[in-house]
């Protein structure tokens, strides 16, 4: 017992002891740390400053190279150029001012510039490059890459310039890139860097994660000169997907010029068998290259608010009244519904009545009886408010949709507007009021609520001339996964009755685009006119036309050759009046235009004049 | 009068839970107060100054431990002597069950999901195996200490759970409870040949645990050994943290002001690199304020147990401690490149919630070992829960 005490109270001075020394090497262990982060903060501190505080470990972004566009011939349309710049770091160019003189001394430099480099060195981060000189040549990027042990603070970087080619040509379609506003870097904060641009409209906008690519990184080490001691890592940047477009940019130069002869409207041409968009013109427009380059905001105010909105594509974002050309879906939805056949006869006699309102024909005479072909033909409103009467509003809808309106397409452009296929639902959700019989009829001829966009009714055209499902596309697609577009589940007797009617339109004597006949083509166009109703329905007579922006729209939709369609062009004209005296003769003139580009065998002889527009003789429906 | 009965604290502490508090010594849960104070200052600047998504989180665990500390400090140290073998067996279970059910952080398994926390069986373990090695120690009578058999169950308790961790894989913590649990055995009196041996036998077997080490592992010591060797990769780590540190001068660049780790220059800059932040900020008079603060803490607990008589107290003081300064002394050799990155938190302070939370827990329970310093828990003498003078 007594020797166990001993050997506890042993046991417990050497715990002690060996306690303490645990405690000394502790205390022991932390004065040497303790010293030792004095060395590297203090003593050594200054040496590491610099690398931490003036230039740290760098990291710089390779902006990644955008895609480039090409119309369908090649042709560059959007192009990222290298751009070789000169910028300065504030933080490390010592004297700034003195720093600035020697670089003048190799590129030129205004007084006023220098004046707003020095301004912007005093706003923005000390470590934010300002941009002394884009564009430079090699030839002087080198001669400054030499000097640069002597400039303090500056730095050459290569980065991308976007530029466009027949900006104002294609430009609603390629559409333009911009800094980032806050929404999008939001979405991605590598666009919050300077040299980053997004894609503001048109294809760059609906395009932006294909064209974009990602930037790449470099990590490197810097001196207190901003001299690069080494690179630590480097990751190169992938490049954006190029695209090749179905836009024929010659063409749709020529269908432009064509477009501003007659007006404000938009014309879209396709290739009614796979959906490609020839043409898809749009006036007024506008100079993408200027607004890549810049614009003042004032300039950018001013082509926000002009009148004609060149900004948005009326090809696409216009929304009209299809007025008669819509007489192609209630005429395949009634037969479809065989709610009549091509041998049913309505009797008009210039109007119906319904629900007690009257509901008049455009030729207020009456065009006695007519079946499908001659109501397509004269364009009798009378016709269409019985069939779309019968029909009813959903089985009206019903057709439309499947004809392609009332709705977007995945063609690779963001803004598409969707037009309006009105029903019940959507009127009372909207306006929470019951559908009315009348407004029916209204919608039967393409009035009321009914809304389209030029490329909706080309789209509607090339249904209706193939019978297939076309859907427009801007982007070539891969060769390799080319399919004709599925043939539409509707009878094709039906389709052929229409399509003879609107060859009647064009080619037969009485029709409503009598006069828009291709002419020197070895091919038929078919069609159909239109004239939306700005003012009142019969506020004026046929015979006086009220001017300026009261006039009508003029709409026209055609195809050729009729008898196996190839091309679908529709064709609106703002306040152009009616279908037949605008939009017709300009798509038989557009028509041509393919012919002569894409089918040039089917060109009897070049031709020389343009046939003065026709003047039809009466408003065509 | 009064004076005398706050000087005799043995007799203060049978009365309130106050007075145990002040026995067991109520500076542990100030410094660590400030200490994690500390770390929700750096967790709310680490992120350019928001309370999102650190600092709240460690303000609330933060407050939340401490209530474990004072849970764990009113306990009594009989309560610990009793719970240290079921604890251990705990830990050693979860740290088995890791690999089955656990989940997987940048590459690691370390953390087991309980629904509301998850947690990382490592970091109980580390006081688990202080209390049951001073369990051991208490309950082997003086004379067989350093009997080899002795020994030999020290070395397999504390060698299973490091096994166990650094399959994980987990260098760092592995070498950390190896450590610990060495220097416990050291600190119960082991005879000092053992250690002169086992120091021979590493040497020896070097070149096996070489072999046996992940590729990770092998390139931080051989960036250890040379930093420039991949200043992207292990290096940049190290590289970037020093070029922090060294930013900050003596007295730093200013609260929210540190560009190098608020950048995300400095990886990990939450968590095992915190302190390049503070020194960043804080210049040198910040690192050794925390550096001085820990070593307040940790010779706190050293220096008590002069007033310990208990073996079991004794030891697991001690072991806290030496817990405390492991990890210290490792995360701040680290951060300096002084040592090779193994992944071992600065306590209290960097974001984390098993690391805080057992660190809390860890000095509850040395606080309720010298408010029970007097008594003797001697398993052979019947003992009761009420605790006596001695």
């Amino acid at each position: 017992m007594f020797e166990m005490e001993t050997a506890e109270a042993r046991l417990t001075r050497r715990m002690t002891r060996r306690a303490m020394l645990i405690g000394g090497a502790q205390a022991g262990v932390l004065g040497f740390l303790a010293l030792k982060l004095y060395d590297v903060q203090v003593v050594y501190g200054r040496r590491y400053a610099l690398l931490a505080d003036e230039n740290r470990i760098d990291v710089q972004l390779l902006p990644a190279r955008r895609g480039e566009i090409r119309d369908r011939n090649g042709v560059v349309l959007a192009e990222s150029r290298e751009d070789l710049r000169v910028t300065i770091v504030p933080a490390t160019a010592g004297r700034i001012e003195v720093t600035l003189d020697r670089l003048r001394k190799l590129i030129d430099i205004t007084d006023q510039e220098r004046e707003e480099i020095l301004a912007l060195a005093g706003k923005v981060g000390r470590f934010q490059p300002i941009v002394v000189r884009r564009g430079l040549n090699w030839e002087t990027f080198a001669h400054i890459n030499v000097q640069l042990p002597q400039l303090p603070g500056v730095e050459t970087s290569i980065g991308w310039r976007r530029a466009y080619w027949r900006g104002s040509d294609v430009g609603h379609i390629v559409g333009y890139v911009g800094r980032a506003d806050r929404r999008e870097i939001a979405d991605a904060p590598v666009r919050r860097l300077p040299d980053q641009r997004v894609g503001k409209s048109g294809l760059e906008l609906g395009m932006e994660s294909e064209l974009a690519g990602s930037p790449g990184v470099i990590r490197r080490e810097v001196d207190a000169r901003g001299r690069v001691v080494r690179e630590l890592a480097r990751e190169a940047p992938r490049a954006g997907r190029d695209l090749v477009l179905t836009i024929d940019s010659t063409l749709q130069g020529k269908v432009l010029e064509r477009l501003r002869k007659v007006g404000l409207g938009a014309v879209v041409a396709l290739d009614a068998t796979s959906g490609d968009v020839l043409t898809m013109a749009s006036t007024p427009t506008f100079d993408t290259q200027r607004l890549a380059e810049g614009i003042s905001a004032d300039e950018w105010r001013e082509l926000v608010n002009e009148p004609g909105h060149p900004l948005a594509s009326k090809a696409t974002r216009g929304e009209y009244p299809p007025a008669s050309t819509f007489k192609l879906v209630t005429a395949l939805a009634g037969l479809e519904a065989r709610v009549v056949d091509p041998t049913t006869v309505i009797t008009c006699r210039g109007s119906i009545e319904h629900g007690g309102h009257r509901f008049g024909c455009w030729a207020s005479g009456g065009h006695g009886p007519v079946r499908l072909h001659e109501a397509l033909k004269h364009s009798c409103d009378v016709y269409f408010y019985t069939v779309a009467r019968k029909l009813g509003i959903n089985r009206l809808a019903e057709m439309s949709h499947q004809l392609g309106l009332g709705q977007t397409y995945p063609c690779g452009l963001a803004d598409l507007r969707p037009g309006l296929v009105p029903d019940p639902l959507w009127k009372l959700a909207l306006k929470n009021k019951p559908w009315y019989g009348g407004e029916t009829l209204l919608a039967g001829i393409g009035q009321g609520f009914v809304l389209a966009t030029p490329l909706q009714l080309a789209v509607m055209t090339a249904r209706v001339a193939t019978g297939r499902e076309v859907v427009p596309r801007l982007v070539k697609a891969d060769p390799m996964a080319l399919a004709r577009p599925r043939l539409m589940p509707v009878k094709a007797a039906w389709l052929k009755a229409i399509r003879r009617g609107l060859e009647g339109v064009v080619n037969e004597p009485g029709g409503t685009a009598n006069g828009a006949a291709l002419m020197g083509v070895s091919a038929r166009l078919a069609g159909k006119t239109g004239t939306a109703q700005v003012a009142r329905l019969g506020s004026y007579s046929g015979a006086d036309e009220p001017p300026g922006n009261l006039r009508d729209h003029s709409l026209f939709v055609g195809y050729a050759p009729a008898e196996a369609p190839r091309f679908a062009v529709a064709a609106v004209v703002e306040h152009g009046g009616a279908g037949s005296k605008t939009a017709a003769p300009l798509v038989r003139d557009v028509m041509r235009d393919l012919f002569v580009q894409f089918v040039p065998e089917l060109v009897a002889q070049p031709v020389l004049m343009d046939p003065s527009p026709s003047t039809d003789q009466s408003r065509g429906g | 009068m009064s004076l005398r009965f706050i000087q005799d604290r043995s007799a203060f502490h049978r009365t309130s839970a106050i007075g145990r508090l002040l026995a067991g010594g109520i500076q542990l849960p100030v410094i660590a107060v400030l200490l994690g104070g500390v770390g929700v200052l750096a967790l709310y600047s680490v992120v350019g100054g928001s309370m999102e998504p650190y600092a709240t989180s460690h303000l609330v665990r933060l407050l939340a431990g401490i209530g474990l500390l004072l849970l764990s400090a009113l306990l009594p140290a009989r309560f610990w002597l009793l719970a240290s073998v079921p604890l251990y067996v705990l830990s050693l279970m979860a740290l088995a069950a890791v690999p089955v059910l656990g989940v997987t952080i940048s590459g690691a398994q370390r953390w087991l999901d309980l629904g509301i926390l998850t947690l990382q069986p490592a970091e109980l373990m580390k006081l688990s195996l202080v209390l049951v090695l001073a369990y051991s120690y208490q309950r082997l009578p003086p004379h067989v200490v350093s009997r080899p058999l002795a020994v030999l169950l020290a070395l397999t308790l504390t060698l299973v759970p490091a096994v166990l961790v650094l399959e994980q894989p987990d260098l760092g913590t592995a070498m950390l409870i190896g450590a610990c649990g060495l220097t416990l055995m050291f600190a119960a009196g082991v005879n000092g040949l053992y250690f002169v041996a086992g120091a021979l036998t590493v040497g020896i077997l070097a070149p096996v645990i070489w072999s046996g080490l992940h590729d990770y592992q092998r390139e931080r010591i051989l960036v250890f050994l040379d930093p420039e060797r991949d200043l992207l990769g292990a290096g940049y780590q190290v590289f970037q943290s020093r070029i922090a540190l060294a930013a900050g001068g003596l007295s730093g660049k200013g609260f929210l002001q540190g560009t190098q780790t608020q950048l995300d220059f400095v990886p990990e800059n939450h968590t095992d690199f915190v302190l390049s932040l503070i020194g960043e900020e804080h210049g040198f008079i910040g690192t050794a304020g925390v550096l001085g603060l820990f070593a307040a803490l940790m010779l706190t607990l050293i220096l008590s147990i002069w007033r310990t008589r208990g073996r079991f107290q004794r030891l697991v003081v001690t072991g806290v401690s030496v817990l405390f300064f492991l990890h210290v002394s490792v995360n701040v050799a680290m951060v300096m490149g002084l040592l090779p990155v193994v992944g071992v938190p600065l306590p209290l302070i960097s974001f984390g919630g098993s690391s805080l939370l057992t660190a809390l827990a860890a000095l509850g329970v040395a606080m309720s070992m010298q408010a029970d310093g007097a008594a003797d828990l001697a398993p052979n003498r019947r003992a009761s829960w009420r605790l006596s003078r001695g």
